[in-house]
């Protein structure tokens, strides 16, 4: 028997327009000029890559190409690794290797790590992120001073609630069975748990701009 | 010298006392010189699991206050010399209990007797640090439930923080048909949560309410499993390698049997 729908890879003719670092006056008008000279091509996606430095003239070009009808479908930024190397670190990394049990609590500045489970009852209190290379049952809070790109890794989720910045969530109420690595982010104010190889896919897409 | 053993839990009505007395008595069975002392002042029920309710003239209070002599504040037991019985006072509470006297007869009891067994309050409060601090060995008492299991982790915390790093479980009441279906926590997943070495299982007995109403512990019904764990117990606490119960659901056969 045949399959009804079937899907077929297919590669697309798409338009890379390199937006180089120059003033705002010449950008605009150099968009305008290439989009009526190119008009008969407008139904071609089109993904704006600016070179390093030229990104804040990204939003012009966006514009522009919008009146005219392009369909825009991303925007590649150059990953400035430099500057972000340094700034992680600075922050403060605790590692903790034992089982930490019920009634026992710790504060943290700065991120942590535990090698070792946390017991219901126990509570982890980090103003970064949380990660917890063992079974987590108790009540953790990354971000504890209002950092909301603080995130919360446990090899095993069990916990009954998990806070990160001024946000709580709760487990859901059914008994979880699952076993995989999963991490808890903040998106829009609300608290994702989600599978850490889906987290990793989805980081992934993010850096490349799709 | 004997050695100290404090029976705990966190949580109450888990089977501390019974657990003491079933160890204390099986210690003296296999010719062991025992004693039993309840610490659970205001609240004593070891007596009674015991069967010596009506032996008590005087508890530990008095002895510790200077009011009887070491010799007739222990109360023999009625199935031989070897046990011994120091009973907790009812009408006081456990802020009356004064540490350092009560350490200072420890070491008395150390010399006296090859094991000294300390029947802990529940709680983490006084009666409890009172029974841990001057044990050489702390016996955790959990059943399967989380309830219980939690508690257990945070009296673990507290010894741990106190110094006291020879501790062990005994995981209480468990039921291998519901092990067996998923429904209950295998000594397994406890041991993994909790992170101590394992003791000893004993398995969840119906007739243990009716030991404790007699005052007959159930080491002493010799064909009983329940009376094999607490055995293998007290050898494994004299120094034997005896390996853990395998506990099997009940067969159809078995049951009908037990009816009949």
């Amino acid at each position: 028997m045949s399959n009804a729908i079937e899907a077929k890879g297919k590669s697309i003719v798409c338009f890379e327009i390199v937006v180089h670092k120059d003033d705002m006056k010449k950008i605009e008008k150099e968009t305008v000029r290439f989009a009526k000279n190119t008009k008969i091509f407008n139904t071609r996606p089109v993904i704006i890559k600016p070179d390093s430095g030229a990104e804040n003239l990204v939003p012009i070009v966006t514009e522009n190409l919008k009146k005219f009808g392009f369909h825009l479908i991303g925007c590649q930024i150059k990953q400035q690794h430099s500057e972000s190397v340094s700034k992680t670190e600075k922050r403060e990394i605790t590692a903790v290797h034992k089982t930490i049990r019920s009634g026992q609590s710790y504060e943290i500045d700065g991120d942590m790590v535990l090698f070792g489970n946390l017991n219901s009852g126990a509570e982890i209190k980090a103003t970064g992120n949380i990660v917890i290379l063992g079974s987590n049952s108790g009540i953790v809070h990354a971000g504890a001073d209002g950092d909301e790109s603080a995130v919360i890794f446990s090899m095993k989720l069990l916990s009954p609630q998990i806070r990160i910045a001024d946000k709580v969530a709760r487990a859901p109420r059914e008994n979880r069975v699952e076993t995989e690595p999963e991490i808890a982010f903040l998106s829009s104010s609300t608290i994702i748990v989600q599978s850490y190889n889906d987290w990793l896919i989805r980081n992934e897409k993010l850096n490349l701009g799709i | 010298m004997g050695k100290i053993y404090t029976i705990t839990s966190g949580k109450g009505g888990v089977g501390k006392s019974t657990t003491t007395a079933n160890l204390a008595l099986g210690m003296a069975i296999a010719g062991k010189k025992v004693v039993a002392i309840d610490l659970d002042i205001g609240l004593r029920n070891l007596d009674m699991i015991l069967g010596l309710e009506n032996r008590i003239v005087y508890n530990i209070i008095d002895l510790l206050e200077g009011r009887a002599k070491l010799n007739s504040a222990l109360i023999r037991d009625k199935r031989g010399d070897n046990l011994k019985l120091l009973a907790a006072s009812q009408t006081n509470s456990k802020e009356d209990l004064s540490k350092e006297k009560f350490l200072d007869l420890l070491n008395l009891l150390k010399e006296q007797f090859d094991f000294v067994f300390i029947d802990s309050p529940a709680g983490i409060e006084t009666g409890f640090s009172n029974a841990f601090a001057g044990a050489e060995g702390v016996i955790i008492v959990a059943t399967p439930e989380i309830s219980s299991i939690r508690d257990a982790d945070r009296v673990v915390g507290i010894l741990e923080a106190n110094g006291k790093h020879n501790i062990s479980l005994i995981v209480n009441r468990i039921k291998p048909e519901m092990v067996k279906k998923g429904e209950m926590m295998s000594q397994d997943d406890i041991l993994q949560i909790l992170a101590i070495d394992l003791l000893g299982i004993v398995p969840d007995d119906p007739k243990m309410i009716e030991y404790t109403n007699k005052g007959e512990p159930a080491v002493l019904d010799k064909i009983s499993v329940t009376a094999n764990a607490y055995i293998n117990i007290t050898r494994r606490l004299m120094g034997e390698d005896v390996p853990q119960l395998e506990l099997k659901p009940k067969s159809f056969l078995r049951k009908l049997f037990e009816r009949l």
